[in-house]
């Protein structure tokens, strides 16, 4: 059995999807509590707004304010089952997932269409 | 050693003579020896070998972990530790980056007579276009070659035949005889500049672009002790020139111009062309760097796909931010700002933040979960725990030094 | 559910302590006015050696005229500040005058340099570098006769 620290190993760990893509890190973890039995990790979040909120959780209220104004992101905090987690090494926690199909990716691939496409010597 | 290694430890060792002298280096050298000739080297000695166990030691990390360090700081500390260096990191980034770009249009400014404001524009695109259009091997082999064109200094040092009497006196600190202040201000600004935060930040960062894995470990001392020390060595350099020409005629550097004609006595017809060109390659080969490691340092806090040789469409926050970065650093020279006065509260406030920027840095050294047998030993840990002392002295000392001394 | 998320506390607390220390200290200096115009004097000083190495350096073409003309641009900005500064000095006249004198020469110095490097007349640079060489060792002599022992 592999022995994890919730914090040390997983939470701030960069997150990659199954091509290897850096597409975050571990944000936030959401633990199930369950009666007479250990709690249970069920999720890993990702997004700006679960950071701030770690730093002040009227920061992260704040933060959402300032997103009904520029919303790029179609969720701002991006949820990813346990379920989905293919590995974790002391350095990566794997996602089965495409980084460009899921919340985390939406304001990459906003500033890449609306910017840097337009600018010139890249290449299609 | 193979080939490929044989070729990383000597080109390691040509980027630390061309980028490891920048403008820091060079404002400071010339204010030192202009006003204090040889008495403050032992500044510049210590810096260099604090500086040579920094950049071994995250190119160590680097090779073991096969991680830059603000990612595994970031990692490992947490977001709420990180934050603090972080801000600072970008802060210092910043001004760097500005005076870089400032160097470089004061050099353009020295050849053709346009005011530098002028050149902000043009130099803010051509340092992007280098970052938007080449990979990562060719900018640093490409600068890094130009930049033994600073060789120049050690070429001039030489041909005036410095008493090596007083070079050796130099080497040991000693009191000032005049404008304490002032020393201290230059003293700390040469500390700044040599120790600079980005440099084991971002070699680190570069270690993992060129996929170092632990067989680098070695190639890595040889990289830190040679390339810095050489690099150090232009520094050391320019500081024997100001004291040989400037200081003898009275001239202390409070302004570029003062320091633009210290290459002509060693060189009649071309020392002045050589300055300027010595600055423009240094300063763009900075700029490039620090551009880098800004864009490096925020990607990786964010967890953003990086990497200099993508395809800006892969990594388009991690392009951008040094785009912006450019930019917005290129607009202090735009307005204005006098470069030397920015280059000298940039490398105080360098001082400044050490501890912030090291403290994080020295503790992951130590970790030997992540380290294994390459983590720091007691060596590498005794000049770690006199940095840190240093470090916070400095931090303590700096801003009243700016107020007192002029700044 | 619950959010699990770690709370450590930033570092740099001392920031605050170390800006009053800093405040303190600047506020600890006092200067008589005879050295606060001694500091002063010296970047005037530096300007006056920095015209003079540009007027002998255009001689010996090391250096181009725009250079030199961008020199003297720069060197009257903060020679004027001088004047200003030493102008507005309390410290004794028997030490401030000659300090105010020179500095004016040297602007005059300075802008003559100036236009003869635009005219090119190599004899009237040589002389405005003799004059500047003459006032560097004017004021050498008076930060002698004035340094405190």
């Amino acid at each position: 059995m592999k022995r994890l620290d919730l914090v040390r190993d997983i939470l701030d760990t960069q997150v990659t999807d199954r091509e290897e893509t850096k597409m975050g890190r571990v944000d936030g973890l959401v633990l199930e509590l369950r009666e007479g039995q250990p709690p249970r990790v069920v999720a890993i979040e990702m997004g700006f707004v679960v950071l701030v909120r770690r730093l002040h959780p009227r920061l992260g209220d704040w933060f959402l304010r300032l997103r009904r104004r520029v919303k790029v992101r179609k969720q701002a905090c991006y949820s990813v089952p346990w379920s989905r987690v293919l590995d974790v090494t002391p350095f990566c926690v794997t996602l089965d997932v495409e980084a460009a199909e899921t919340p985390a990716f939406d304001w990459e691939c906003w500033l890449r269409d609306h910017i840097v496409a337009h600018l010139p010597g890249v290449a299609k | 050693m193979n080939m490929r290694k044989a070729t990383q430890l000597a080109l390691g060792i040509v980027t630390g003579v061309g980028g490891f002298f920048d403008i820091g280096n060079l404002a400071t050298s010339a204010q030192a020896g202009a006003s204090f000739r040889f008495q403050l080297l032992w500044a510049l000695a210590l810096g260099t070998i604090l500086v040579i166990f920094l950049v071994e030691m995250s190119g160590r990390f680097a090779a073991v972990t096969r991680k830059a360090l603000p990612d595994a700081i970031r990692e490992h500390f947490g977001f709420s530790f990180w934050l603090v260096p972080f801000l600072v990191l970008t802060v210092v980034h910043f001004l760097v980056l500005a005076s870089e770009i400032g160097g470089i249009c004061f050099a353009l400014h020295l050849v053709t007579g346009l005011p530098p404001a002028v050149w902000a524009l043009p130099v803010a695109i051509l340092t992007w276009l280098f970052l938007w259009r080449s990979i990562f091997s060719t900018i640093e082999n490409s600068t890094s070659l130009l930049g033994l064109l600073t060789l120049g200094f050690v070429v001039a040092a030489v041909q005036h035949h410095p008493p090596s009497g007083e070079l050796l006196a130099g080497m040991l600190p000693s009191l000032p005889h005049h404008d304490p202040a002032k020393y201290w201000l230059i003293a700390v600004g040469i500390l700044g500049s040599v120790i600079a935060p980005y440099l084991f930040y971002f070699y680190s960062s570069g270690a993992v672009e060129d996929k170092w894995d632990p067989s680098y470990v070695g190639v890595n001392r040889g990289i830190a002790f040679l390339g810095m020390g050489f690099g150090s060595l232009i520094a050391f350099a320019a500081i024997v020139v100001a004291a040989l020409v400037l200081a003898p005629r009275g001239i202390e550097v409070n302004d570029y111009h003062q320091a633009a004609m210290m290459l002509t006595d060693a060189f009649p017809f071309w020392g002045f062309i050589l300055f300027a060109a010595i600055m423009a390659i240094a300063c763009l080969g900075a700029g490039i760097e620090v551009s880098l490691s800004m864009a490096y340092t925020t990607a990786q806090t964010f967890g953003w796909n990086w990497g200099e040789d993508l395809n800006p469409r892969e990594d388009a926050r991690f392009c951008l931010t040094y785009t912006g970065a450019i930019f917005l650093s290129s607009l202090l020279i735009l307005f204005g700002i006098d470069p030397l006065k920015l280059t000298i509260f940039t490398m105080a406030i360098s001082a400044f933040v050490l501890p912030f920027v090291a403290i994080p840095f020295l503790l992951i050294m130590n970790d030997r979960k992540l380290l294994k047998e390459h983590a720091n030993g007691w060596i590498s840990n005794s000049v770690a725990a006199f940095l840190l002392v240093l470090s916070i002295v400095l931090a303590v000392v700096t801003i009243p030094l700016v107020f007192l001394g002029g700044g | 559910m619950r959010n699990v998320s770690s709370r450590r506390s930033p570092a740099g607390r001392h920031c605050g302590a170390i800006f009053v220390a800093a405040a303190l200290l600047a506020s600890c200096q006092h200067q008589t006015p005879e050295q606060e115009l001694l500091d002063k004097a010296d970047p005037a000083g530096s300007w006056i050696s920095t015209l003079q190495m540009a007027g002998e350096k255009w001689l010996a073409n090391s250096i181009p005229t725009s250079f030199v003309k961008t020199t003297c641009q720069a060197a009257d900005d903060d020679l004027r500040d001088a004047a200003e500064q030493a102008a507005n000095s309390k410290a004794r006249p028997d030490m401030r005058d000659p300090l105010r004198r020179m500095i004016s020469q040297a602007q005059v110095a300075g802008k003559s340099l100036r236009q003869a490097v635009t005219a090119n007349d190599r004899p009237e640079v040589a002389r405005q570098d003799a004059r500047l060489a003459a006032l560097r060792k004017q004021f050498e002599a008076w930060k002698k006769s004035v340094s405190p022992p």
